[in-house]
């Protein structure tokens, strides 16, 4: 079946995300928009992943447990999850290594986990958005040692990406790469990745209003994992290779 | 040091132009120079200018998080619009200018233990 999906959403765990960003609501807005497999990635924590998953749940749309990670260098990396377990142990696993400047809710924002039925049961007290001390590739093996896919965010985006904190986009072991520009002309220069582009979205209206599709049997982490190996192993780089059907 | 330099004695030091002349503050006391916004976020103190080639939208929220009274963009940068508008809102100024970071952050430094 072909499956669509936008795996780059932030929950009210992001301070720069919308405080209507609740699980729920991001699972309600994500079907009606016609998705079918979406990823929660806030700034650096997965804790909002508990109630995603029951959130996803409820409305049968497949869910990925996931962040979106700073390394180093401040380049913004999706890191995706086969399930809830993981992602939290990835997630305690990035708390100990980043910055901690104190959240100053005024000027930055609101960082709060919540339940699936919206109700706030923590927040996180240093600001999310900060930096950890891994390099790029250091989060790679952290990511890959625990069997999740390391996806480069917005690759050709001026701020936090590979583009704009190194010049350029090294060569290393990325299971896609995510393009904000989908026709962006520089894509054909890296057949190995696969190109993938999401929403990014900090508010509902957001969610889907860009995704990507792909044929796999069922909507989830397996089939995606799946078709992306497929397409890092050649696909892309020997178009006329692909067998047909 | 405790010296202050005026934001309007900015340009002509710098040889730089203004981009966004708004500001909340009249002057600065000291610089932060640096190209990771997380390391601004840590280091940088209350009435330091923000020295960096980092011009986007993103550099203003740094900025306005810790009181940077302006912006230096160096390497004459392009300077987005919605970088401006952010500048503006938070009423800080920006300075774009041909100069390096090293050349910037020594020419302020020198007015520094001048005045």
């Amino acid at each position: 079946m072909r499956i669509r999906a936008d795996l780059h959403i932030h929950s009210c765990l992001s301070p720069c995300g919308s405080l209507f960003n609740s699980p729920s609501e991001i699972a309600r807005s994500a079907r009606r928009a016609g998705l079918d497999l979406i990823a929660l990635t806030d700034h650096n924590s997965s804790l909002n992943c508990e109630a995603f998953l029951e959130a996803c749940a409820r409305e049968e749309i497949a869910g990925i447990c996931g962040m979106e990670a700073t390394s180093a260098e401040e380049a913004h990396c999706l890191c995706l999850f086969e399930n809830l377990e993981t992602a939290l142990d990835f997630s305690a696993f990035i708390r100990d290594h980043q910055q901690k400047v104190p959240l100053r809710s005024e000027r930055m924002g609101d960082q709060v986990v919540v339940n699936l039925s919206e109700e706030i049961i923590g927040t996180v007290d240093y600001l999310l958005i900060s930096a950890t001390d891994l390099s790029i590739d250091e989060m790679e093996a952290q990511v890959h040692s625990r069997g999740g896919l390391f996806i480069p965010a917005h690759v050709d985006r001026r701020a936090f990406s590979l583009t704009s904190q190194l010049g350029f986009i090294p060569r290393s072991n990325y299971d896609a790469l995510e393009w904000y520009h989908r026709d962006n002309p520089r894509i054909a220069d890296y057949p190995e990745y696969p190109a993938i582009s999401n929403s990014d979205a900090h508010d509902l209206e957001s969610i889907g209003r860009k995704s990507f599709a792909f044929e796999a049997e069922a909507a989830g982490f397996a089939g995606l994992k799946q078709w992306l190996g497929q397409r890092g192993s050649g696909i892309n780089r020997h178009p006329s290779e692909e067998t047909p059907g | 040091m405790h010296a202050k330099i005026k934001l309007q004695e900015i340009p002509e030091l710098l040889d730089a132009e203004i981009i966004q002349g708004d500001a909340a503050e009249n002057s600065i006391e000291g610089a932060y120079c640096s190209d990771l916004l997380s390391d601004v976020m840590a280091n940088a103190t209350e009435g330091n200018a923000l020295i960096t080639i980092q011009a986007h939208k993103n550099t203003v929220a740094v900025a306005s998080l810790y009181g940077a009274p302006c912006i230096i963009i160096c390497n004459n940068r392009p300077v987005p619009e919605d970088m401006i508008e952010a500048a503006r809102d938070e009423r800080i100024a920006i300075y774009r200018c041909s100069r390096n970071q090293f050349q910037v952050s020594g020419t302020l430094y020198r007015k520094m233990l001048d005045s």
